[in-house]
């Protein structure tokens, strides 16, 4: 068990002039059998009115509009995460995490490839051969900021060879869906390089996460702010600009502090 | 229906302002068509003169078939129609099928006309009924009180625009800019329809000069002025990073 | 042989009534060549007549349909039986594109997913009515036969007088029932994608008559977990019930699609609080997939313990070993239906192919047999329709309409669309066909 102070900024600047301005962000971190959250503040500036609703998915979800001018929109979440990851998470499955998404559709070089990875595989527990693909997919891709973007999929990324922990993420979900193994995307915050972070969830009768960036479990270090089938069901904020046109850039920033 | 979104009361009002011009230019080409049966045949170039359009006619007979019919003579009678039309096919259900049907007769009527064997003024008469029939019928089924007075509002200053540039009488624009008033004083203030003081006062200055040509530029550019334009905003862009 | 009731000679003139459709603005919109063109749908003046028998039989069997594909739905994205007592293959629902995990335990308001249904069915030789295709998203058309009806009415009075037709101008009245019985408070709305769409016309001529706001996603917004509409004057009113003419993956770019332009951010926060009735659902693609089309049967037999009044056409699924060892038998007496099509494409006969075609299309069913149905090709009643001046026969189809509010009616009228090509089963407007009245006969 940690216990963790956090705290996630995003700060938008939109250039030129917008009027309105809606979004929807999943940014505050989830509470469940893992993890319990205390303390915690959300501020916007620009001043806003928002308001809050579970997904789908079981994620909060802060969904807002903005509708006067404005140029510039910083939002950020703070607050105390006690974390467990030794209680077994059970709920939130659903049977389409079973099945490839958008994002982690395989194409036919990476059919072969699992063809070929998976006789190296003896193991028929489900949680050993989630193991045995993420040290696969670690061995396979290297590190490279900015190599990929938000619209890679993992197809994109088997050929590129490199990518961010997004693109290790995807890959995961694809190889462990082809290998009939439920399994989820995880956006959250976590101690390692990066203002955030995403691993994923792998089903074997509770969830058991593993981080195939860093070929670890993710353990009492990682905080979930949102789970789905992959990252469009979790990005951290979606956004929609009305008014004139507009050059955007984002800085993100954000820290974690254990408190002993 | 009775609540008028922000994309309907535009319409609206150039439905007001298309219709009133289909049915005034109407008139004056049929004017100076009548000029010419005794033979006064450059009599049309009067009209391009008042508008202040250039003379690329080589006779009364082409200036009619262009002012008539040309579709894509933007200030012909057949391209006023189509916009008449575009904006009421919007309005189905403030304005009624029936009323629009009577848009779509007058477009039908034009058309047929250009191969008509029959005199011209004689093929346009079902022109005007059918224009007339529109009102008729838009004021018979359209019940919002707002939504007439946006129509009207469109009608005024598309009648007062034209009638100061053809040269009418000034009782007429003096009455017409009574109507317009009226019309104004009943918009909400937070609407698009909210009105430019300036403006008003240098038309009220102007209707009130017998010699109104004078400040003729003026006046129009008032006319022109006589809202802020207010346009809703369209998505740009959306957003998303990466983690 | 069976024998249908038949009115052979046009009602009226098809000139008449076709200037009478101009006159009113019955058009659909094409883009040919990157423009926008508005062109009539040719309507045929002789009526395709159900007997009141008949119509009773068919009723009865699409309410029932319609009923079991509603449970069907709120099963789905609930506690999912039908899977889990093994008459679905959890396959076919969750590798569909039209099953949407953002509506996963959202419940609609009065639990009606599928309030306007446009089953699509055709009549054998043998007088039997076959379901051909459910249509639970945006089923369109109705409002062709409707103004059809009123101007034959004006146009032919005594066909009237002479013949007990059962008089179809309701439509709209049950649409707006429909409208108000799921109406979370607030006025209801059509929302259109705007004039340029194909569809124009109906969106604005059921505006009209259901006295509705028309509306484009610019003009509505979202706040506080409520849909809004904002007035010319600044004057915000709620919106209680939306009929969206908007496919699913664009109404709400927060949740779907996230470049869609034409839709309303954060409509899903609304709908999943219960504060608009969004008609149809969404998510309802997953119950009219071509695959699940196989198994409506089987729902009908699962949720209401009823015997399936009306027939699917003998459907075959090469997902399942048997099954595709008959299609690829059978090849050429069967039509194969791509299930992620829609709009009369996807659809190829086998018995159209040949040599290289054939192969590449049979190995594709073997390859990728969850992505086709194989059918039986149905034996068609051909209805006689008039062109130039002659009388011709050609393939037809009937969309019945299905509304589900307080109660499942069912339209006593529908589409009875025809293919204007002799050698064409294809009988979609999208692709050039004509569309007639369709008579349901009181007595």
């Amino acid at each position: 068990m940690k216990k963790i102070n956090f705290t996630y900024q995003t700060q938008l600047d939109i250039g030129t002039s917008v009027n309105i301005h809606c979004f929807a962000l999943r940014c505050v971190p989830t509470i469940d059998s893992q993890q319990r959250i205390s303390n915690l503040k959300l501020n916007f500036v620009p001043a806003v009115r928002t308001w809050t609703n579970t997904d789908s998915f079981g994620n909060t979800v802060v969904s807002g509009r903005y509708d006067q001018p404005h140029d510039k929109f910083v939002y950020s979440v703070s607050g105390t995460a006690v974390v467990c990851r030794n209680n077994a998470l059970r709920e939130g499955y659903l049977p389409c995490y079973k099945y490839q998404s958008q994002m982690t559709l395989p194409n036919d070089e990476m059919k072969e490839f699992y063809q070929q990875e998976k006789q190296e595989c003896k193991s028929v527990s489900i949680t050993e051969r989630a193991l045995f693909w993420s040290q696969t997919v670690n061995s396979l891709m290297s590190y490279e900021k900015y190599s990929t973007n938000v619209k890679t999929t993992s197809a994109i990324a088997f050929s590129y060879k490199k990518g961010v922990c997004q693109d290790y993420s995807h890959l995961l979900l694809s190889f462990l869906r082809m290998d009939g193994i439920a399994c989820r995307y995880v956006a959250g915050l976590a101690f390692c390089d990066g203002e955030t972070h995403s691993w994923v969830e792998f089903f074997d009768s509770k969830w058991i996460g593993i981080d195939p960036t860093n070929n670890c479990h993710a353990n009492d270090d990682y905080i979930v702010l949102s789970r789905g089938r992959d990252f469009v069901d979790c990005s951290i904020d979606r956004g929609i600009l009305f008014g004139v046109s507009s050059a955007q850039s984002q800085v993100v920033t954000s820290s974690l502090e254990e408190i002993k | 229906m009775g609540v008028i979104s922000i994309e309907h009361s535009d319409k609206l009002f150039w439905l007001g302002r298309y219709s009133v011009r289909v049915f005034t230019e109407l008139e004056s080409v049929l004017k100076y068509y009548d000029n010419m049966i005794d033979g006064d045949v450059i009599s049309y170039k009067e009209y391009l003169k008042n508008l202040g359009l250039a003379d690329d006619y080589k006779n009364g007979q082409e200036f009619l078939q262009s002012f008539l019919y040309d579709e894509n003579n933007v200030n012909s009678i057949a391209y006023s129609l189509n916009r008449a039309y575009d904006n009421g096919i919007v309005l189905r259900e403030h304005i009624s099928t029936n009323a629009l049907s009577y848009l779509q007769l007058a477009i039908d009527t034009l058309r047929n006309s250009k191969s008509s064997t029959n005199a011209l003024r004689y093929s346009l008469i079902p022109l005007r009924d059918n224009m007339f029939a529109f009102w008729g019928c838009v004021d018979n089924y359209m019940i919002s009180d707002e939504a007439n007075t946006i129509l009207r509002l469109g009608k005024s200053i598309e009648r007062l625009d034209l009638y100061f540039r053809l040269g009418y009488p000034l009782s007429a624009i003096d009455a017409e800019f009574k109507l317009l008033c009226s019309r104004l004083l009943k918009m909400p203030r937070n609407s698009p329809y909210n009105y430019n003081r300036k403006s008003l006062t240098v038309l009220t200055e102007v209707t009130g000069m017998e010699n109104y040509r004078v400040r003729l530029g003026e006046a129009l550019q008032a006319l022109a002025n006589m809202f802020t334009p207010n346009p809703t905003p369209k998505p740009q862009k959306q957003f998303q990073f990466q983690q | 042989m069976y024998k249908a009731p038949q009115i052979t000679t046009p009602v009226g003139n098809a000139d008449e009534i076709n200037a009478l459709m101009s006159r009113y603005g019955v058009k659909f919109g094409i883009y040919k060549n990157g423009t926008f063109k508005e062109q009539l749908f040719p309507f045929d003046a002789i009526p395709r007549v159900i007997s009141h028998k008949d119509f009773e039989k068919m009723e009865k069997g699409l309410v029932q349909r319609v009923d079991a594909l509603n449970m069907f739905l709120y099963d789905i994205y609930h506690d999912k039986h039908i899977i889990k007592d093994g008459i679905v293959p959890e396959d076919f629902v969750y590798i569909s594109k039209g099953y949407l995990p953002q509506c996963e335990g959202v419940t609609p308001p009065k639990n009606i997913y599928s309030h306007i249904s446009g089953i699509d069915l055709v009549q054998a030789k043998d007088g039997e009515w076959y379901i051909l295709e459910d249509n639970l998203r945006i089923p369109s058309g109705a409002s062709y036969p409707l103004i059809a009806r009123e101007l034959s009415r004006i146009a032919a009075p005594n066909v009237f007088s002479d013949n007990a037709v059962v008089d179809n101008r309701n439509y709209a009245i049950m649409l707006k029932d429909v409208m108000d019985y799921c109406n979370c408070g607030g006025v209801n709305a059509i929302l259109t994608p705007g004039r340029y769409n194909a569809a124009y016309f109906e969106h604005s001529y059921l505006a009209e008559r259901t006295d509705s706001l028309l509306l484009q996603s610019n003009e509505l917004f979202v706040e506080d977990n409520v849909l809004y509409h904002r007035d010319y004057s600044g004057t915000k009113s709620r919106v209680g019930a939306l009929y969206r003419r908007i496919s699913d993956e664009y109404l709400d770019p927060m949740t779907f699609e996230p470049e869609s332009l034409i839709g309303i951010p954060n409509l899903m926060d609304v709908y999943r609080a219960g504060n608009v009735a969004i008609i149809n659902a969404l998510g309802n693609g997953v119950a009219d997939d071509k695959g699940i089309y196989y198994f409506v049967p089987k729902m009908i037999k699962y949720y209401l313990d009823q015997d399936p009044i009306l027939k699917n056409a003998p459907t075959y699924l090469p997902f399942y070993e048997e099954d595709k060892k008959y299609v690829l038998d059978n090849f050429e007496k069967l039509v194969i239906k791509d299930v992620s099509e829609a709009g009369g494409y996807g659809v190829v006969f086998g018995s159209d192919l040949k040599g290289e075609e054939l192969e590449k299309m049979k190995n594709l069913v073997k390859t990728q047999s969850r992505r086709f149905i194989a059918q039986e090709v149905i034996d068609f009643l051909d209805l006689p329709i008039i062109e130039d001046g002659k009388e011709v026969m050609r393939k037809a189809d009937l969309r019945a309409f299905v509304l589900s509010g307080s109660q499942t009616k069912v339209w006593a009228s529908g589409l009875t669309r025809f293919s204007r090509n002799p050698d064409s089963f294809v009988v979609n407007s999208s692709q050039g066909g004509g569309f007639k009245d369709t008579w349901v006969l009181s007595r």
